[in-house]
């Protein structure tokens, strides 16, 4: 099965190289929310930390939205899912291997924008950045888990860009609340384990939504 | 020894029913595929002819039924069923922005075909796409896409076919390749089921004739028992319907 996870992942970021496009609307996308924050925002608010880790991860979720959209959409493209449901692997196995892709582009992309970030509003997240992308990374695949399955159950429905984010905001929402509470820890220098029962949180929304999209993509797909 | 003188039923559909909401699709379709034998499935547009293929090929669950392949059922293991069969459907199903020979091998990685590397390069050579091979897929034409198809699946190498409409968008060689292939691969022993309009391109290598008429088969008839030309007017005429239809 790893085998076959990798096989998918390989050819997804093989896909969103030659479709740069994706990867740079995406980041544009997130520079420019930063910005009109940035402006947006009172300039002695600006500094308070509970509005910044709000906006950091207001910012991950609407162009990680970006990223969803797309992941179905060049599977759909010449019915190449069909061509991909009916290939002898596990299909939880091209579910984990295109929640993956989904992981690793959007922490490509938070590579860039954490730095666009502590330049904007807070230099502190650069000092922390380890720990910033460590949240990311915890972020991304839960909400590539959650994500990945709601895209996939959306994907032959035609108002799916309106659809996807009206099921998956509602649903994200804790795990939204348990970053937003440790990047709050973060940013008021108490480091991660000042919040630890949000990590715990957040690790068990990974765990669960991981386990539970593997189990029903198959059912999902085949309607 | 020839393959094809005992044959052995691959797949068995018993009893099944598609409906979506209240329309009723499929309406208890029966019907055994063998092997080194070839069904040519005929009926109008929303007979139901691309529900059925889909069913087949595990892209959709039907409403009640059930699919045996060798006397199991397919939900039993259902990839070792997904091994053993081959698509061709309306669409190209090939990422347009990866090469011929890169679709080639995610395909075969997918499927766990051995020697993958000097299988795809064969079968390039075999459709005639070998120049065209590191070019990406999206500026194939329809017929060029269709004999990547065809590449697709001589590498991947199954034992039942299930064609919706393989014909549409080839050219008279490209036909003859498609035809060459199919009669090929019935002599192996494999088993075939067809859906097509253009009946007299497969008309030759089919042994039976399947007509669906509004979710239900109507009527199994051998092919040597209806001449190209009396399947043809039928066709046109519409005149396999019952007399209330």
């Amino acid at each position: 099965m790893v085998r076959d996870i990798w096989t998918v992942v390989i050819k997804d970021l093989k896909l969103d190289i030659r479709r740069a496009e994706n990867f740079f609307s995406m980041l544009f996308f997130s520079v420019t929310i930063l910005l009109i924050f940035a402006f947006a925002l009172p300039q002695k608010q600006s500094t308070q930390v509970d509005i910044l880790s709000g906006v950091f991860w207001i910012v991950f979720l609407l162009s990680g939205l970006l990223s969803l959209n797309k992941t179905f959409q060049q599977e759909k493209e010449n019915g190449c899912i069909e061509a991909l449901l009916v290939s002898p692997v596990n299909r939880g196995a091209i579910f984990l291997g295109k929640m993956l892709g989904t992981v690793v582009f959007i922490l490509i992309v938070q590579i860039l924008v954490i730095p666009v970030f502590g330049i904007l509003f807070h230099h502190s997240v650069i000092e922390n950045f380890s720990w910033f992308l460590l949240m990311s990374l915890l972020a991304a695949l839960g909400f590539g888990s959650l994500g990945t399955l709601l895209a996939g159950l959306t994907s032959d429905i035609r108002f799916r860009e309106i659809l996807l984010p009206l099921l998956l905001f509602p649903l994200i929402i804790p795990l939204l609340l348990a970053c937003v509470r440790i990047t709050q820890s973060l940013l008021a220098g108490e480091g991660i384990l000042g919040a630890g029962d949000w990590l715990r949180l957040l690790v068990g929304f990974d765990a669960i939504f991981m386990i539970v999209s593997f189990l029903v993509f198959e059912f999902v797909m085949e309607l | 020894m020839n393959p094809n003188a005992n044959p052995v039923t691959l797949l068995s559909v018993r009893n099944i029913h598609k409906h979506f909401g209240y329309k009723q699709v499929l309406k208890g379709i029966s019907l055994d595929l063998h092997s080194g034998k070839s069904t040519l499935l005929v009926g109008r547009n929303g007979a139901g002819k691309s529900t059925l293929i889909k069913i087949l090929a595990g892209l959709m669950r039907p409403s009640n039924g059930e699919i045996l392949y060798r006397k199991e059922s397919i939900a039993d293991n259902p990839e070792k069923y997904r091994k053993a069969f081959g698509l061709i459907t309306h669409a190209t199903m090939f990422y347009g922005d990866l090469s011929a020979r890169e679709n080639l091998l995610f395909f075969g990685r997918l499927k766990k075909i051995t020697d993958l590397n000097e299988k795809v390069e064969h079968a390039l050579l075999r459709t005639g796409l070998s120049h065209a091979s590191d070019l990406t897929v999206k500026v194939f034409s329809t017929g060029m896409s269709k004999r990547l198809n065809i590449a697709r699946l001589m590498i991947t190498d199954p034992e039942i076919l299930f064609l919706d409409e393989p014909y549409s968008g080839l050219d008279l060689e490209s036909i003859d390749l498609l035809n060459k292939y199919l009669g090929d691969f019935k002599s192996k022993g494999g088993t075939i089921l067809l859906i097509s309009h253009q009946i007299d391109a497969c008309y030759d290598f089919s042994d039976k004739v399947a007509f669906l008429i509004k979710g239900v088969i109507e009527r199994e008839i051998e092919s040597g028992n209806l001449s190209q030309s009396e399947l043809l007017e039928q066709y046109q005429n519409q005149t396999y319907m019952r007399p209330n239809e």
